[in-house]
């Protein structure tokens, strides 16, 4: 017994110790390293700099000092050139990946890709999104699949960089599987552009056909809205009417209020009366979006609808549409009118 | 038989000591696995593109206030300079005796405006006016009640949220800029499951505060705030880290804590005759998800932090362990029914019942396990001292229970300091972390006994059911010590 407690004792007194130890250790360490670190970091940092903006005699200059730069030297200007690429635009940014790909960058980071470690997977993708090599893209595809989160994610944002439409339906297919990509899928596509719309079109009619998951249906609507695809106003108008998959009437009238399609006012009124309170609300502030002021009077008639959200959507709605939503609002006994109304006194003035 | 009673009182509160410990160390352990994760994405998370994507969710920042004119000015504009792409800020002012609104009306240039606030939730307190700013992008919206309590304040900012995810701080919080950045990022990432997501609370106290921001870290010197500090970071960021990894996080702090609004609704807001109900309102969550057999997921993000200024003096922290731990006993009294409900899942099988063991009635046995030691401690020294020879105590029985009760306590203590070291490194210089360490120390030798004797009186009171207010803290006010 005696011999347990002084075991106990002694212990739990070496952790307590040991910890001590390692707190005041680590503390001092890391403090020392992070100033020689930064001290390093600058220095890299302005040759960098120099070589991307500095004058043009200093740049060369700046840029052979770099080029002849290898093993952990290399890896230093590495590190902060890719933190800097997603920062920069324009001529800089483009010399920056020259310089990057002129040493192996891309070799570099697929290697990394292929990495047995989740982190370097997710590094090695994040470097080829940001060099935006197209051969790159099926390693990315790849990852697509990868069993980390962290990777599958990086990878879309990554094939959203590289901007190439061939990764459209295989991202679809991975926020099928794995709903927590949405955000970054429609992210990837606003990055890769109209390109991407033929694509996404023929998406939603396959779907339109024959459903298969309602978040990815709801998610080719909103992209073609975020990418301001006019030519798939009349296929949103149809997926409009869908009441299959929830969600997709929604998306698709958010969608048609980003075109701003003036053949989608009939069928967004249509949908003003549908019993579902989102696609009403969805409904209203696309009419606000489309413009068309002649729906103002019959917008007016939902202030007084019972769903709260959809009267606050139509006043804000036919506030977008100038002086004929103001008369209607000025004319409804509705207090969501007046709030309106109220509100854009103190927005605009008057 | 005396000496038989007395050493197997002993065992009772060795046994209670390691269960407790070391189910927190298992927390820690889990802590550390769920910082290391984020940790290692947190580079490749892309917040700054979230300003860009179409899927932000936009939250409406709730603060309610009560007699807060001192500092409202200050903790509302430190608020509208948060990053995040859309918000609005709804100050709700609960019929306070002093010049909170007109403070907030003269500073932000706000107008009377008929702001529809439809009782979407039940509330005492009535709207009397609602004001909106006309300073930049008029998103700060003044909500004027009768008077309610917090919670009911709470419920009418809830009804006047034009925004999808609800933010509850309190008035005198101060968030770190990119706070919502990080809190609403799970709401972003998983919208189908996750239904609140809270944020880490850290004392302020010491450090450098400019314009609502905390500039520049440091540990406070006076002896009751330094040990809220290591206090806060073993049980606010370890404790609730570890929590939510194992899907059981029961408490999402009223200082920092994102809510989808339609949730708030189904679930009839806050409740306004319990204490503690920020706590109670996750419980309720809980239990909605359980009985309605939905896949919801409330987490904790240990990045966003809201600061908040910690009693510096008894009197104050008295009061408010009371509250803290009445609210408590209230909400696991309430909601005793999930306790080992499979329904529930980790909260009624794990949590819920470790929060009654180990938290409800952790003051008592604290208090009583003092007890023993002292009336321990003199038998020993009567009979060391020859005065007597009575031999009622096993001396091996009383440094195993010191042993395990405070000096575990203390290498979890460490431990966590040392978890904050390796993760987020708030602190910086030799003189803070001796500070911190000397704490960690002397955490358990008075603070903490004094610490369970206050929350033993909360939840008396709470089982006889006085009544109970606002909670008015006095606070010397963050930036003016």
């Amino acid at each position: 017994m005696r011999t347990l407690v002084w075991v106990l004792l002694v212990a739990l007194l070496v952790a307590a110790v040991c910890l001590v130890v390692a707190l005041f250790g680590l503390r001092l360490g890391r403090e020392v390293a992070d100033r020689r670190r930064e001290t390093r970091h600058g220095e890299v940092r302005d040759v960098i700099l120099t070589a991307l903006m500095g004058e043009p005699d200093e740049a060369a200059r700046a840029r052979a000092d770099l080029r002849t730069r290898s093993g952990r030297g290399w890896d230093e200007v590495e590190d902060q050139a890719f933190a800097m690429v997603p920062k920069i635009k324009g001529d800089s940014h483009d010399a920056l990946v020259t310089l990057l790909l002129s040493k192996g960058a891309a070799a570099h980071a697929s290697t990394l890709a292929r990495s047995r470690s989740q982190v370097r997977r997710a590094r090695g993708a994040h470097r080829l999104g940001a060099l935006a090599q197209s051969d790159a893209v099926s390693l990315l595809l790849g990852l697509l699949h990868d069993h980390a989160f962290l990777v599958r994610r990086t990878a879309v944002r990554a094939l959203g960089q590289v901007g190439d439409p061939i990764a459209v339906p295989p991202m679809l297919d991975a926020v099928t599987a794995d709903p927590r990509l949405s955000r970054d899928v429609l992210a990837a596509i606003g990055r890769t552009g109209s390109a991407a719309a033929p694509m996404l079109r023929r998406e939603l009619l396959r779907t339109l056909s024959e459903p298969v998951d309602n978040r990815r249906a709801a998610l080719t609507a909103v992209g073609l809205g975020v990418l301001g695809d006019v030519s798939a106003a009349p296929l949103l108008t149809v997926s409009l009417e869908d009441r299959d998959q929830p969600g997709l009437a929604v998306a698709s009238a958010e969608a048609l209020g980003s075109l701003g399609a003036p053949e989608s006012v009939e069928p967004l009124l249509r949908a003003m009366a549908d019993a579902d309170p989102d696609l009403r609300v969805a409904a209203a502030r696309a009419l606000g979006s489309v413009g068309d002021v002649r729906v103002a009077p019959r917008l007016a008639g939902s202030l007084r609808d019972r769903h709260h959200l959809t009267s606050r959507a139509v006043a804000g709605a036919l506030l977008r549409l100038g002086d004929p939503g103001l008369l209607a609002l000025r004319a409804s006994p509705s207090p969501y009118a007046a709030e309106a109304l109220a509100v854009h006194r103190v927005r605009h003035g008057g | 038989m005396l000496f038989w009673g007395l050493n197997a009182f002993g065992w009772f509160f060795i046994a209670y000591a390691v269960l407790i410990n070391t189910s927190f160390l298992v927390l820690t352990g889990l802590a550390v696995a769920d910082f290391w994760a984020y940790l290692r994405r947190v580079d490749f998370a892309a917040y700054d593109e979230t300003f860009a994507e179409p899927l932000t969710p936009g939250i409406s920042i709730l603060m309610p206030a009560y007699n807060e004119s001192a500092g409202i000015v200050e903790s509302v504009a430190a608020m509208t300079a948060l990053r995040y792409p859309d918000f609005e800020v709804v100050v709700i002012d609960d019929g306070s005796k002093d010049d909170t609104s007109k403070q907030l009306i003269d500073a932000f240039d706000m107008v009377e405006v008929p702001i529809v606030v439809p009782v979407e939730i039940e509330t005492a307190g009535h709207v009397t006016a609602t004001y909106l700013s006309r300073r930049g992008n008029n998103n700060v919206l003044l909500v004027r009640k009768t008077n309610g309590g917090k919670a009911d304040a709470l419920n009418v900012g809830i009804n006047a949220a034009r925004k999808p995810l609800v933010c509850m701080v309190d008035a005198d919080s101060l968030l770190d800029p990119d706070a919502l950045l990080h809190v609403s990022r799970p709401f972003a990432d998983d919208p189908d499951r996750v239904v609140a997501s809270g944020g880490v609370v850290r004392v302020a106290n010491g450090s450098d505060i400019s314009r609502g921001r905390v500039t520049r870290v440091r540990m406070p010197n006076r002896w009751l705030p330094r040990i809220q500090v290591v206090e806060y970071l073993r049980a606010f960021l370890v404790g609730r880290t570890g929590w939510s990894r194992l899907g059981g996080l029961l408490i999402i702090s009223g200082a920092f804590g994102v809510f989808r609004k339609d949730v708030l609704l189904e679930l009839g807001g806050l409740a306004t005759d319990c204490i503690g109900e920020d706590a109670e309102l996750v419980v309720r969550l809980h239990r909605w998800l359980g009985d309605t057999g939905r896949d919801g997921r409330v987490v904790f993000v240990a990045e966003p932090v809201a600061w908040t200024e910690a009693p510096e003096d008894r009197a104050v922290l008295r009061k408010q362990r009371r509250r803290w731990h009445r609210g408590l006993t209230e909400i696991l009294s309430k909601h005793r029914g999930m306790v080992f409900r499979p329904r529930y899942g980790m909260v009624g099988l794990v949590s819920m019942p470790w929060f009654i063991a180990f938290e409800l009635l952790a003051p008592f046995v604290e208090v009583f396990g003092v007890a023993f030691l002292a009336v321990a401690l003199v038998l020993m020294s009567s009979d060391a001292l020859g005065l007597t020879d009575l031999q009622l105590v096993n001396q091996d029985v009383v440094w195993i229970l010191l042993s395990t009760s405070l000096l575990y306590a203390v290498v979890l203590t460490l431990a966590a300091l040392l978890i904050e070291e390796l993760s987020f490194r708030r602190y910086r210089g030799l003189r803070d972390l001796a500070i911190a360490v000397w704490a960690a120390l002397e955490e358990n030798i008075g603070y903490r006994q004094m610490n369970a004797w206050w929350r033993a009186g909360g939840s008396i009171e709470a089982w006889r059911g006085t009544k109970h207010d606002w909670g008015d803290m006095q606070r010397r006010g963050l930036g003016k010590t």
